[in-house]
């Protein structure tokens, strides 16, 4: 008797879950959900890199950066240390027109269309690790399934880059299941099983109605390189001038 | 049993005196003409377990490839140009050293480099080389290059961090460049052998191993002596370094050293081997005048360390049979023997002196001595020897024949004073009985009074014992192991100066990771992962000279392109009256170069290319130094630059330039293995298995243990076969503390069970380990509290302090059950006297190691004497304490076959 009623609670259970995963969001869904989050008008922030160099050494940064439209434009500039203090990226159309400024030679440079691929300054972040733009719009998403990553409950989606999308061969990220935030994305070159860096983001909080990681760690698999981005302020109340994110207006 | 073995010394010492004088001489002698050849291994590396792969690795490589890694020649000097030249000279005459040496990789072969140099590299590559010397007139030089530099590297870390080594070797040549460009603007003539010398080093670059600044040179030697014989490599240095003085005495401004595994084992060698000698005779005439106060006589002491220099010389002879070679952890072996053999003749002196003074014959006197107190004798250094024999279970070299050294000589020490110093005791109290003299024995009542008080108050004491315990337990935590090896070191040694010298002038170490694979393909396949790597300062293997076949026809066709822009750019420099334009021209181009360059370097700095940035900020200026292209761009513009001299250098220059290029485009097609330099085929490829060498240096210094562990990993992440010294840093720290403590179980279980066999009590046998547990625990505790971290060497001092501890318990535990129940005062007081004379002679002979210049000795020297204080402590404080809460169990169960007459005699106390 016990075992029919034990069998009867079982097929229930069974059918309930394929209701409840019919349920689930599809992958365009959570997109546009990580989107709808990542979004903002303007975003001013301080922060601190750390740069794990070869043998263990760090290099600590000191950056301010500005931003519009979820980082369609953004301007970064070095406070720290004093031999990088004053050099100046910007970068515009979701990073593909990326500029550079060195205070020292006071030059301004244009960096070539496929330096969106590159490091940025050193660092294990590229240019357009960087570059704004929305999720759903860059990659075409799979759900994998639902794993818990440090402690949240997260989507497993499988990304496939769109041709305007990043130069990757495709990522996998884990995104929180309440809060649309990502956790952690492994970034893949065409044709690899094994990911060749990843990305932690941490501490995610709520900065001004904004969920912000406020640390985001990219390790590299290939070089054995950290770069950690420490978020000490993000301000996304005060309005930017447009004339900020000219490039002709660096050098000033 | 052992009442038989023991009756038979105690035959001889009465019955065959002759005998045993005439045995002991032959013996001494033959052991000592062995001892003689016996010879020191000080390298580290000589103390893994041959057996692991990565050592395998090791010394396949190290016996197929002429590697020079294990000895490099080091020439400083305030002048590149001194420089090379010495490093020519040298390799010259190192090189005619054909006996012991197989050859030197100082150089690369200019000629080799002329011919074939350009078709080497990639295509990509050659097509960058191509346009920046398409016209080698200064301005379009300057300007090609300005546009590479731009297009290249302008916000690309990643190509900095893949084209390092191109980069800093471009860096280092414009240097010199633009110091004669300065020379000339300032109206100094520039000689006709530097603008060649210029010229060769931008176009196929600077064929000599140099640091960043140029002034210090390396000439890696591949000597002729297998890895594993320190005597031939002993020959082998002994025969380079005459010749190394003869050259650095010849020529003047210029310093030559060595270091590298070879040179850095005979400076330790040459550093310790006095050391040793001093130490130890220290040692002896420290221990003779403790004892000569101790027993009011100049013979006795004597009579006590004869035995034990004798059977020093036994052992050292029967070293020479076994393990032939001593290494860097048994080197120190005769103190040790010093320190443990002294406390057997101790035991043996006094007991003997003291039945004689309670009025004993010679005969009964020596009957208790060697068959009572030499029972305990035995049982303590059988079970010091088994417990040293134990620690043979390790896989490291170091461990296990410091295991069997230490083991074996125990046991010879041992047999060497069983058979003579009963003579000489006999011999000497029939002497002194003829004279009607007669030794008095002294009992240290206070031991006896320490150890009952502790006792009567055993709840006090108890209570603090355990804080004492817990307040150790709680150090514990402190306590650090050393992996830096040269922290080990002694100090001044020029081999080590000149590792950290290398590490900082080239940006890179020199202890060399590598492996071997199966073709070229494979080889590059491994070097471009390699490469990609943060820690990685280069890899050296054969792909950097053998092109890919789909190279050959674009390289070719670029080096066709090469020539004919040679050939069509041959017009001459025009700085002369009026031409504004050019020099301006020349000025802005300066410029830009130097712009270019700070943009570089910042990039370089954040992304941790520390050579690039250490090359540029001597072009550029940094925080510590003045730019020579500044100072070139502020002299220009000053406008008093010597313009005709400039020109002057500028034909020069584009002359010399254009020459040495057209000869490096004359050739073309493949490149194969076979047109290598002969040096350089057999560095990259053994005949016989026709495998491929590839070499890995790392960025950092591995002797600190963070990067070394960042190295091992990461290149580990790329084949797991890669082996080299690097990997064997790890190994022989990681597998003696793993050895250290496999060591420490298996000592502690041949103890226990010998204990138990002894004693035939469980109780007994566990507070017999009382010295030895707390002995041990409150070494480790006091390490913490003064900060002497283990290390690989004083790692041997647990084993050791064991050894000591258990010989303090078993003789405090046999003479209690002697004197009965109630008898410990009595038993501290008698065996107390030995016991302490005994940890005091240690502690002499131990201590004296603290003198040694070698840290990591020395650092044993220092625990050892903490150890035998604090096990003399315990064994006085501690072991009554706890023995007082079983006594009965203990006393109450004789030691099994005591000899007859003893067991009646508990309370006679043998006085």
């Amino acid at each position: 008797m016990k075992l029919r009623i034990l069998l009867v609670i079982l097929i229930n259970l069974f059918f309930l879950s394929k209701l409840l995963v019919a349920q689930e969001m599809t992958a365009l869904e959570i997109l546009k959900k990580v989107d709808e989050v990542e979004k903002y008008d303007h975003a001013i922030m301080e922060m601190e890199q750390v740069i794990t160099t070869s043998g263990g050494d760090k290099r600590l940064l000191k950056i301010k950066s500005w931003s519009v439209n979820t980082g369609d434009k953004q301007l970064a500039v070095y406070t720290y240390p004093k031999r990088v203090k004053g050099v100046k990226i910007l970068m515009l159309n979701d990073g593909d027109d990326i500029w550079s400024y060195s205070p020292r030679t006071r030059r301004i440079r244009h960096l070539a269309s496929h330096a969106k691929k590159q490091k940025v300054m050193g660092s294990d972040f590229t240019y357009e690790d960087m570059g704004g733009g929305k999720m759903s719009e860059k990659y075409t998403g799979k759900l994998k399934g639902e794993e818990t990553f440090e402690d949240v409950s997260c989507y497993v989606l499988e990304m496939i880059p769109t041709p305007k999308g990043p130069s990757y061969g495709r990522i996998v990220g884990w995104i929180g299941k309440h809060d649309f935030v990502a956790r952690k994305i492994d970034y893949y070159n065409k044709g690899d099983k094994k990911p060749f860096k990843t990305l932690f983001l941490r501490d995610v909080q709520n900065r001004d109605g904004h969920l912000v990681p406020m640390e985001m760690v990219m390790k590299n698999h290939e070089d054995d390189g950290t770069t950690e981005n420490l978020t000490l302020n993000i301000d996304f109340k005060t309005p930017i001038q447009a004339s900020r994110f000219k490039s002709n207006r660096l050098n000033r | 049993m052992f009442d038989r073995f023991l009756k038979f010394f105690l035959y001889l010492a009465l019955q065959q005196k002759r005998v045993v004088i005439a045995v002991t001489i032959t013996i001494t002698c033959i052991a000592g003409y062995l001892a003689s050849m016996i010879g020191v291994d000080m390298k580290w590396i000589s103390l893994l377990p041959q057996s692991e792969p990565v050592v395998q690795e090791w010394v396949d490589v190290l016996e197929n490839y002429p590697m020079g890694s294990n000895y490099l020649i080091v020439i400083e000097s305030e002048s590149p140009v001194l420089t090379e030249a010495a490093v020519e000279t040298v390799t010259e005459r190192i090189e005619a050293l054909t006996d012991v040496v197989i050859t030197t990789y100082g150089k690369l072969d200019e000629t080799f480099l002329i011919q074939h140099g350009l078709r080497t590299i990639k295509p990509k590559d050659l097509k960058r080389s191509v346009d920046v010397f398409s016209d080698v007139r200064l301005v379009p030089y300057l300007t090609h290059l300005n546009d590479d530099f731009e297009r290249e590297f302008s916000g690309d870390a990643d190509k900095v961090q893949d084209q390092e080594r191109e980069l800093v070797a471009i860096l280092a040549a414009l240097e010199d460049f633009i110091v004669m460009l300065d020379d000339s603007a300032k109206g100094i003539e520039v000689s006709k052998p530097l603008i060649l010398r210029s010229a060769r080093d931008l176009s196929s670059g600077n064929p000599y191993l140099l640091s960043l600044d140029k002034k210090m040179g390396v000439i890696p030697v591949a000597v002729k002596a297998s890895s594993t014989d320190w005597g031939k490599q002993i020959h082998v240095d002994a025969r380079i370094r005459p010749v190394l003085q003869e050259i650095e005495s010849s020529i003047p401004g210029i310093r030559i050293g060595t270091t590298g595994m070879i040179p850095t084992a005979r400076d330790e060698l040459e550093s310790m081997g006095p050391y040793t000698f001093g130490l130890t005779l220290l040692a002896l005439v420290l221990v003779f005048v403790l004892l000569v106060w101790n027993y009011r006589s100049l013979i006795i002491p004597l009579l006590g360390i004869g035995p034990i220099l004798i059977g020093i010389v036994w052992s050292m002879g029967f070293y020479r049979l076994t393990i032939i070679d001593l290494n860097i952890l048994t080197a120190m072996i005769m103190l040790v023997l010093i320190g443990l053999g002294i406390g057997f003749s101790i035991h043996i002196i006094t007991r003997f002196y003291e039945e004689r003074s309670s009025g004993r014959s010679l005969e009964e006197a020596l009957e208790k001595t060697v068959v009572v107190t030499g029972r305990g004798v035995l049982a303590s250094a059988l079970t010091t020897a088994l417990a040293f024999f134990a620690l043979m279970v390790g896989d490291t070299r170091g461990i296990a024949e410091f295991g069997f050294c230490a083991g074996s000589g125990v046991v010879i020490s041992l047999l060497a004073i069983f058979f003579i110093l009963p003579t000489l005791l006999a011999l000497r109290d029939n002497r002194l009985s003829r004279m009607g003299k007669k030794v008095e024995s002294r009992d240290f009542i206070i031991l006896g009074n320490i150890a009952s008080g502790v006792t009567k108050s055993r709840i006090v004491y108890l209570f603090i014992g355990l804080v004492l315990i817990l307040t150790a337990a709680l150090q514990l935590r402190e306590l650090r192991y050393e992996y830096n090896l040269l922290e080990l070191e002694p100090t001044g040694l020029d081999s080590v100066r000149l590792h950290k010298e290398i590490i900082k002038r080239f940006k890179m170490s020199a202890e060399l990771a590598f492996m071997t694979v199966d073709s070229v393909e494979e080889s590059r396949d491994i070097a471009r992962r390699l490469k990609k790597k943060k820690v990685v300062g280069d890899v050296d293997s054969i792909d950097r000279w053998i092109p890919e076949d789909g190279w050959i026809e674009q390289n070719d066709q670029l080096v066709r392109n090469l020539r004919g822009s040679l050939e069509k750019n041959n017009g001459l420099n025009s700085f002369g009256v009026g031409r504004v334009d050019t020099r301006q021209a020349l000025a802005e181009q300066l410029e830009r170069l130097m712009f270019n360059l700070i943009e570089i370097e910042e990039l370089s700095f954040i992304g941790g290319q520390d050579r690039v940035v250490a090359a540029i900020e001597r072009v550029t200026g940094g925080e510590e130094q003045e730019g020579k292209l500044t100072g070139l761009i502020a002299f220009l513009e000053g406008g008093s630059a010597d313009w005709k001299q400039i020109n002057s250098f500028a034909d020069h220059f584009s002359e010399s330039l254009r020459d040495r290029l057209l000869r490096m485009v004359e050739h073309e097609g493949p490149v194969t293995e076979e047109m290598l330099p002969e040096k350089l085929q057999a560095l990259y490829r053994n005949p016989e298995s026709g495998r491929y060498l590839v070499q890995i240096y790392p960025k950092k210094d591995l002797y600190e243990y963070d990067p070394l562990v960042r190295f091992v990993e990461s290149i580990d992440s790329v084949s797991t076969r890669i082996a080299g010294t690097p990997k064997l840093m790890l190994l022989v720290n990681e597998a003696m503390v793993r050895d250290g403590k496999k060591a420490l179980i298996a000592a502690a279980l041949v103890i226990i069970l010998l204990l138990l066999l002894d004693l035939r009590s469980p109780t007994a046998a566990f507070t017999a380990m009382v010295p030895l547990v707390f002995g041990t625990l409150w070494m480790v505790a006091m390490m913490a509290v003064l900060g002497i971290k283990l290390n690989f060497v004083n790692i041997v001092a647990v084993p050791v302090i064991i050894g000591i501890g258990v010989d303090n318990g078993i003789h405090i535990i046999h003479r209690w059950r002697q004197e009965g129940v109630g008898g410990i005062k009595k038993a501290t007081a008698k065996v107390g006297h030995a016991i302490l004379m005994t940890a005091l002679t240690t502690m002499i002979g131990f201590g004296s190691i603290g003198f040694y210049t070698h840290r990591g000795m020395a650092s044993l020297g220092y625990v050892l004497f903490i150890g035998v204080g604090f096990c003399f402590i315990s064994t006085i404080l501690v072991l009554p304490l706890v023995g007082s809460f079983v006594e009965k169990r203990i006393v109450g169960q004789p030691a099994r076959r005591f000899p007859e007459g003893e067991k009646t005699n508990h309370t006679a106390s043998s006085l």
